[in-house]
C-alpha cells in the first residue's frame, strides 16, 4: 500500500503535489495524465529515484526516504518506458535478476530463487522464451520478460513507466490483462502511467488522474464519466 | 539451461586446456632450447652455472608469468569498464587511463628523481595516474549520455598524456629517453625473477576482489537506475570498480608498459564466446582468454625474434584493432 500525505513532487520546483493519497493493495491502477504533466517525475520520486520536495511517502508503512537501497529494493520495483535489449542476457538471466536485492554479497541465487523466477516465467506465459536473448524477442515478449522481472523482486509495491507506449493495440490489451490478474493474484499494489484511458475504462482498471486545471493534483475520478475526464485530464 | 551450462563447461575446459599449453608453449620457444629439467632445477634447486636454468629462471618464467597476469589483468579490467559505462568498446587503454599511467611514469623517469626509478616508485605512479585519469572519466561518464562522446573523452585524455610526455621527452638526457621510449613499446621481459613476487601478488588481490564486483556488474547490465532499484549502492560500486581498475592496469602498465586492445578485445570475444551476460562466467572467461591471448602473442613474438623484433604492443595493435573494426562494422552496420 503506498500512502502520500502533503507532498511536493519535482525537481527543482513544485510541478505536482498531492494532499492525501492512498492506493491499496491488489489494486491495477492506470495513472493518466498528458505529456508533461509530471506522471514520470511522480512514479520516478514514489521509487526513491528523485527525492520529495517537501511532505512524505510511506510503502507499506515504512517512510521511503529513511530506506537504503536494499531495503528500498525489498518494497518497490520498478519497470521503466526504455525497452532493455540487451545482447546476450538471456530471459531467465533478466528475471532472476529481480532476486537481487535477496541475494548475498556474492550475488549467487538458491534454489528459491530459482523457482520464483521459474513462477514468474510461468505466470506471464513466457517458459518456451526462458532460454532465449532478450535482444531477440518482440516488444510485447520482452515487456512480459520486464513485468516477470518485477515481479520476481516480490515487492508489495510495483511501478511502472508507460509499459504499454511501444506495443500494438492486440498487445496493448492482452499485457494489460495478463498483468491485471497477476496483481490481483499476488494482491500488490501496481501502478502504471499510461495514455490509454479507453483500454484502462474497458479492463476496469482504477483510474488516478493529473489534474490539469486545478493546481495540478492527483486523485481518484470516481463516478465522473468519460468525457469528463478528457476534460479534466488532457 | 543445461544446454547453457554445457556451453560454458566445454569453452571453460577449452580455454583452461589452451591457457596451460600456452603457458608452456611460451617458457620453452625461443632461442635456446630448455627441458623441464631446467623448469623445475631453475625453480626450486637454482644452480647459477647452468645457463639452461639461469635463462629458464631469470628470463623466461617471469616473462611467461608476466604474460599470463597481464593478460588476464587488463582483459578484467577491460570487462569492468566495459559494465561500469555500458559501452563494449571501453577499455583501459582507449579511456585513456593507460596514458594516466604513461604520464605519471615520464614524469618519474624524465625527471631522474631516484625514488620514481624503483619498482614501488613506478606502481606508485602508474597507478595515481591511472586512479587519476579513471576518476576524470568517472565524472565525465556521470554528465555525458552517449557512448561515443566518452570514447572521444578518453581519447583527448590520452592526447593530453602525450602531449605532456612529449613536452618531458624533449628536456630529458639521451639515456633516460631511451629508457622511457623502450618501456612505452611494452614488454614482458622488464619483470625479473625476485620483483615476480611483488607483481604477482598485487595483481591476483587485484583479481580476487573482483568476485564482489560479479553482482553489481550483473545488475548493471540493466543501467544505473534499475540497478539501484535492485538495491546496488552505485556510489560505491562505482569508486571500487575505479579502485580495482587502477590497481590491476596500473600495476602491469608500470612493469610491462602500456599495452594496448587487450582489455577492448578480450572481453567481447569472451561475450561472443558464452553469449551470456553472466559477470561471473565472463570474468572466467576474460581472465583465461586474455591470459592465453598475451602468452600466444609472446609465442609469436619470440618466434619472430630471429628475423625481427616486434614490440608487445605494436603486436597487440595489429591483431587487436582488426578485431575491434569488426565489432564496431557488425554493432553499427
Amino acid at each position: 500500500m503506498i500512502s502520500i500525505q502533503n507532498t511536493q513532487f519535482g525537481y527543482n520546483a513544485p510541478i505536482l503535489q498531492v494532499e492525501s493519497l492512498k492506493i491499496d493493495n491488489g489494486t491495477l491502477t492506470g495513472l493518466i495524465g498528458k505529456n508533461g504533466s509530471g506522471k514520470s517525475t511522480f512514479l520516478k520520486t514514489l521509487c526513491g529515484l528523485t527525492p520529495v520536495l517537501s511532505g512524505s511517502i510511506h510503502i507499506g508503512g515504512k517512510a521511503l526516504s529513511h530506506c537504503s537501497e536494499k531495503e528500498r529494493s525489498q518494497l518497490v520495483a520498478f519497470v521503466g518506458s526504455s525497452q532493455l535489449a540487451i545482447p546476450y542476457l538471456s530471459v531467465k538471466e533478466f528475471v532472476l535478476l529481480g532476486r537481487s536485492p535477496y541475494t548475498g554479497v556474492l550475488g549467487r541465487y538458491s534454489t528459491a530463487d530459482e523457482l520464483v523466477a521459474d513462477e514468474m516465467l510461468s505466470l506471464f506465459h513466457l517458459d518456451h522464451l526462458r532460454d532465449r536473448e532478450l535482444a531477440e524477442l518482440s516488444d510485447g515478449e520482452r515487456q512480459l520478460a520486464a513485468f516477470a522481472r518485477a515481479f520476481a523482486q516480490e515487492t508489495p509495491v510495483i511501478l511502472m513507466d508507460e509499459p504499454t507506449a511501444f506495443l500494438d493495440y492486440g498487445n496493448k490489451r492482452s499485457l494489460l490483462s495478463v498483468l491485471k490478474n497477476a496483481t490481483v493474484e499476488s494482491k500488490k499494489c501496481v501502478v502504471i502511467s499510461t495514455h490509454d484511458l479507453d483500454l484502462c475504462l474497458e479492463e476496469e482498471i482504477s483510474i488516478l488522474g493529473i489534474n490539469q486545471i486545478n493546481k495540478k493534483t492527483i486523485f481518484y475520478p470516481r463516478g465522473t464519466t468519460k468525457e469528463e475526464m478528457i476534460t479534466q485530464f488532457f | 539451461m543445461t544446454v547453457a551450462k554445457d556451453r560454458f563447461t566445454f569453452w571453460m575446459f577449452a580455454l583452461l586446456l589452451l591457457t596451460v599449453l600456452c603457458f608452456f608453449l611460451d617458457l620453452f620457444v625461443g632461442r635456446y632450447d630448455l627441458t623441464f629439467n631446467d623448469l623445475y632445477r631453475g625453480l626450486f634447486s637454482f644452480d647459477q652455472q647452468e645457463t639452461g636454468q639461469l635463462v629458464m629462471r631469470e628470463f623466461r618464467f617471469p616473462r611467461s608469468v608476466t604474460a599470463l597476469l597481464a593478460g588476464a589483468s587488463l582483459s578484467v579490467c577491460g570487462l569492468l569498464m566495459q559494465t561500469l559505462f555500458n559501452n563494449p568498446l571501453a577499455g583501459p587503454y582507449v579511456l585513456g587511463i593507460s596514458s594516466g599511467s604513461s604520464l605519471f611514469v615520464a614524469i618519474g623517469s624524465l625527471t631522474g628523481i631516484s625514488f620514481f626509478l624503483q619498482d614501488a616508485g613506478m606502481i606508485l605512479l602508474a597507478f595515481v595516474g591511472a586512479i587519476l585519469f579513471g576518476g576524470i572519466i568517472l565524472f565525465s561518464s556521470v554528465r555525458i549520455r552517449s557512448q561515443v562522446s566518452l570514447l572521444l573523452v578518453g581519447l583527448m585524455l590520452g592526447s593530453i598524456a602525450g602531449a605532456l610526455i612529449t613536452t618531458l621527452e624533449a628536456t630529458a638526457s639521451a639515456q633516460e629517453l631511451r629508457a622511457y621510449t623502450m618501456w612505452t613499446m611494452g614488454s614482458l621481459q622488464q619483470t625479473h625473477f625476485d620483483q615476480l613476487a611483488l607483481f604477482s601478488i598485487l595483481v591476483t588481490l587485484g583479481l580476487l576482489s573482483c568476485v564482489f564486483l560479479i553482482k553489481p556488474l550483473n545488475a548493471l547490465v540493466l543501467g544505473e537506475e534499475h540497478a539501484s532499484l535492485l538495491g546496488i549502492r552505485i556510489k560505491h560500486f562505482r569508486f571500487f570498480t575505479i579502485l580495482i581498475t587502477a590497481i590491476l592496469s596500473g600495476t602491469v602498465t608500470a612493469y610491462c608498459g602500456p599495452i594496448a586492445f587487450v582489455g577492448l578485445a578480450v572481453p567481447n570475444l569472451a561475450k561472443m564466446l558464452f553469449k551470456t551476460a553472466d559477470h561471473s562466467k565472463l570474468l572466467l572467461g576474460s581472465l583465461l582468454i586474455g591470459g592465453s591471448f598475451l602468452l600466444a602473442t609472446d609465442v609469436t613474438i619470440q618466434l619472430l625474434e630471429p628475423y625481427f623484433l616486434v614490440p608487445v604492443n605494436a603486436l597487440t595493435s595489429l591483431i587487436g584493432a582488426p578485431i575491434i573494426i569488426l565489432l564496431i562494422v557488425k554493432r553499427w552496420s
